[in-house]
């Protein structure tokens, strides 16, 4: 019994931290080094989940012959185990399955953050994140009440695509995947936040008007950067999606955002290893808390600290070391004085009158 | 038919109105664009109610207690949170820092919401206040209308006096437009940053005792209005208090006769919050300065 | 007598230092003009006297105090007057408004007798009383800045180019009210001035800075006459 005790508890935590540091890794390569404040988060990642969600149960009634009679919304949980049971039987269906979904999220994911990219054209950077959160909940309501996409309320029920594998084995795939996964989105931003591409985009963030002046192309440098971090934000949607087995709108609010937002900021948002620091804490302390709850008897629920703890530090860490816990290491390129002018222009910005 | 709507909209309008000016207020002096603005209404509420159960007294008669409670809380948030970053922080910051303001805010209500029923056997979520009717000039009102519309009217009156005829008053509207030379000349600007977060939490917290006389409430029912809040406000032209009490009262109007036209066309009500991302998204793509632009010189 | 006294100033913005090591002094009751070419730092230094740039290192010192790192506000309380450019004015406020904020710390009566005083120096600011500052031409503008510096009693007055964007007959009125503060009411003017001749025609000494440097510091005539660095920097 304990063996499967930690063995789901380390799946969890394991695909938990691996969906954070893919999204916190699109964030900080969206608004750490593109500067673009993406307040929509919670729509890509949604994507992701929304296209699992949406055509897993269906492809694959589809690939098994199966005829889907009657209400998306009442009866995709059962359709699912249905076809599930195909998949116990079928490793190449539950592969295709995933595949052709995957496929699915991250198209849909890098054309809806290439669309989001236009509006940054035109609007200041808090006007900017409110327009995108404004997105996010729009696409939230409309899967909510359009019960053919995600079953609306009721959430959609998700295909199993390793029921091939029995227990433990699933589990341990499952963990796997996702850490792999992360590992290799990961690696990909890093490499691209090191590369001629990252610190373009991080002299974008600078100074426009001397990026453009450089002869590069703002327009597309933003694009590239929303299409990526929509990508990547879509796969951790549908990593997200095979691991609960279900897909409900609710699971992705504002208040989604504003927790990968947070990590962001925590673990610094302008150097690399950031995304790996941030979900970090939230979820040591998170799990730290959800330890000595079976401990002390208290008159709440005990999950509500995790977000005011996150709160508290995040206003600990702006005022004091403001960079993150880990800052951005300062590019060789620019003087210092330079650098710190260009930042100091930023802050200006907000407290003079033009 | 007709008349119930009328009655939804201006109530509405009132509440929106109180929050949006208070949003647009701290927008205004501290360039804050604060999230946690909807959970200092949530706070009101839960001060009300917290009143109403322990003295059993209806709750319209603990608003001052509300208004006082916000007092505070704007004080408190303003010189713990966002004095020290003063000059420091970029506007994207000053949005995550209400960020993590929100989700202290709004889950430390949800704290009390569990540590009040435990303690005093009341339900804290899904609460609901109950009208009373009021007998004016022979015709029978909701209380509801007769008393947000006078309250937010005399609020706005007095915001106005306040603004127009006091010399704190006129020191914030010039800290509003140029607080280096108001500092040049004596104004101590710090002081009126902190009036202007008191007088924005504690409108909040005022508008917010009347959400349980129309919606059922919880501790996130603030949060959840706070976009219908931010779509007034630039509605109305960020950088506008006229401005944002005619974008309230167009929003209310909007979301309350678009529910009535969703039903009418076969689509849910559910949708009505999308009325207002809507109008936010389209202002702020094709004309910015919302309804100040059509006034303003600027 | 000294009235305003610098050594080795240094100041600027954030990191990037525009003045470096200006020292100069200011007598009673004289006129002193700053001048040098576009980007000098002529309005840095102003502004670092007042308290509105940073200043890196050297000293400040006023009417016997050392103001150095005294807030705006505590150099107005000992008679500092400043005069900047632009945003001298609340724009979306009426005049009556903007001298009820210059006067904000004083009780009513005392308000009345200073605005009193001011408006027989002004006589015209009575008549745009009710006006917003918006509407205002430039040189009315000018007239009502000046108002809301008057009313503070300074005992000297800095102007940051008064007579910039201003028409030649307004520029000579201007140029004549700061003669007028001088030589009647006896206040000690610091001018920062485009208009090179006029600045060193009006003044007693005068300061040349050039990148952030003093290149001058000395008596106005003996300055006017210099060809050499006249030419050399200004391009007379």
């Amino acid at each position: 019994m304990i063996v499967v005790d930690v063995v789901f508890f380390v799946l969890d935590l394991a695909v938990l931290y691996s969906v954070y540091v893919i999204l916190a890794s699109s964030l900080n390569l969206e608004y750490g080094e593109a500067g673009l404040p993406n307040f929509g988060k919670a729509a890509f990642f949604a994507v992701g989940a929304f296209s699992v969600g949406a055509l897993s149960v269906r492809l694959g009634a589809v690939f098994v012959g199966m005829a889907l009679e009657g209400d998306f919304k009442l009866n995709s949980l059962r359709w699912a185990m249905s076809v599930s049971q195909f998949v116990a039987r079928n490793l190449f269906l539950g592969l295709g399955i995933f595949i052709a979904t995957l496929i699915v999220a991250v198209v849909v994911g890098s054309v809806l953050g290439v669309l989001a990219s236009y509006p940054a054209l035109r609007l200041r950077e808090d006007y900017l994140g409110m327009l995108l959160i404004a997105f996010s909940e729009t696409i939230r309501i409309v899967a909510r009440n359009y019960d053919p996409l995600v079953g609306g309320t009721f959430g959609a029920g998700v295909v199993d695509f390793l029921a091939w594998a029995g227990s433990p084995s699933r589990e341990i795939l499952l963990l796997f995947l996702s850490v792999v996964v992360a590992a290799i989105i990961w690696i990909v931003y890093y490499r691209l936040s090191a590369s001629p591409f990252g610190r373009a985009l991080r002299a974008m963030r600078d100074n426009e008007l001397a990026t453009e002046s450089l002869g590069r192309n703002i327009v597309k440098l933003r694009m590239m950067a929303m299409m990526i971090g929509s990508a990547m934000a879509s796969v951790a949607g549908v990593l997200y999606a095979y691991y609960v087995g279900t897909v409900n709108p609710d699971d992705f609010t504002t208040s989604k955002t504003f927790l990968i937002t947070l990590m962001v900021i925590i673990g610094g948002s302008g150097n690399p290893y950031g995304p790996l620091v941030g979900p970090a804490v939230y979820l040591a302390f998170d799990r730290l808390i959800q330890f000595t709850k079976q401990r002390l008897i208290l008159p709440f629920d005990p999950n509500y600290l995790s977000y005011i703890v996150l709160g508290v530090v995040l206003i600990i860490v702006v005022d004091r070391h403001p960079g993150g816990i880990v800052p951005e290491k300062p590019t060789l390129t620019l003087p210092r004085e330079l650098r710190s002018l260009l930042r100091q222009r930023r802050v200006e910005e907000t407290w003079n009158r033009q | 038919m007709a008349m119930d709507l009328l009655v939804e909209a201006v109530v509405y309008g009132n509440l929106l109105s109180l929050l949006s000016i208070g949003l647009s207020l701290t927008l205004l002096t501290t360039r804050v664009s604060n999230f946690a603005h909807g959970d200092f209404a949530t706070v009101g509420i839960y001060v009300a109610y917290t009143m109403s159960v322990l003295f059993g007294a209806n709750p319209y008669l603990f608003l001052p207690f509300s208004f006082v409670g916000g007092l505070l809380l704007g004080f408190l948030v303003y010189r713990v949170v966002f004095e020290p970053l003063r000059g420091k922080a970029s506007l994207v910051t000053l949005m995550i820092v209400s960020m993590a303001l929100d989700f202290i805010l709004r889950y430390s209500v949800q704290i009390y919401a569990d540590v009040l029923q435990r303690s005093l056997g009341v339900y804290t979520r899904g609460i609901v206040f109950k009208d009373v009717n009021i007998n004016l000039l022979g015709f029978t009102f909701p209380g509801l209308l007769v008393i947000s519309s006078a309250v937010a009217w005399l609020f706005l009156f007095i915001l106005y006096l306040f603004l127009y005829r006091t010399k704190v008053g006129i020191a914030m509207r010039a800290v509003i437009e140029n607080p280096s030379l108001s500092e040049a000349l004596g104004i101590n600007v710090k002081r009126i940053y902190a009036l202007s977060w008191m007088l924005a939490a504690s409108f909040a917290g005022v508008a917010g005792v009347f959400l349980p006389f129309r919606i059922t409430v919880n501790p996130d029912t603030g949060f959840s209005i706070l976009l219908s809040i931010f779509a007034a406000v630039t509605l109305g032209g960020l950088e506008s208090l006229l401005g944002s009490i005619i974008g309230a009262y167009i929003i209310a109007f909007s979301e309350t006769v678009g529910v009535y036209y969703l039903s009418q066309i076969g689509l849910s009500t559910a949708y009505r919050p999308a009325i207002s991302f809507i109008t936010l998204a389209l202002v702020l793509l094709l004309y910015p300065r919302g309804l100040a632009g059509l006034w303003s010189k600027r | 007598m000294e009235l305003l006294r610098v050594e080795s100033l240094s100041a600027g913005y954030g990191n990037m230092t525009i003045i470096h090591e200006v020292s100069f002094s200011v007598e009673k009751g004289e006129i002193f003009s700053v001048i040098g070419p576009n980007g000098s730092g002529k309005s840095t230094l102003l502004k670092a006297l007042f308290g509105l740039a940073r200043t890196f290192s050297g000293y400040i010192f006023f009417n016997g105090k050392e103001i150095t790192n005294f807030p705006p506000h505590e150099r107005v309380k000992n008679g500092l007057g400043y005069l900047p450019q632009t945003g001298n004015v609340f724009e979306g406020l009426t005049v009556r408004e903007n001298l009820l904020l210059a006067g904000y710390e004083y009780s009513n009566g005392e308000l009345d007798e200073r605005l009193e005083s001011v408006q027989e120096f002004l006589p015209d600011v009575k008549r745009l009383m009710d006006r917003k500052a918006l509407t205002l031409s430039g040189g009315e503008r000018q007239m009502v800045a000046l108002a809301m510096v008057l009313l503070k009693n300074p005992i000297m007055l800095m102007f940051d180019e008064p007579t910039a964007a201003l028409a030649p007959k307004i520029a000579e009125e201007v140029f004549g009210r700061i003669v007028k503060l001088n030589r009647e009411y006896g206040l000690t003017v610091l001018l920062v001035e485009q208009n090179t001749r006029r600045a060193l025609e009006l003044a007693e000494r005068a300061l040349l800075l050039v990148s952030g440097s003093v290149k001058f510091f000395g008596s106005a005539d003996e300055l006017l006459n210099h060809r050499d660095l006249l030419s050399l920097y200004l391009g007379l």
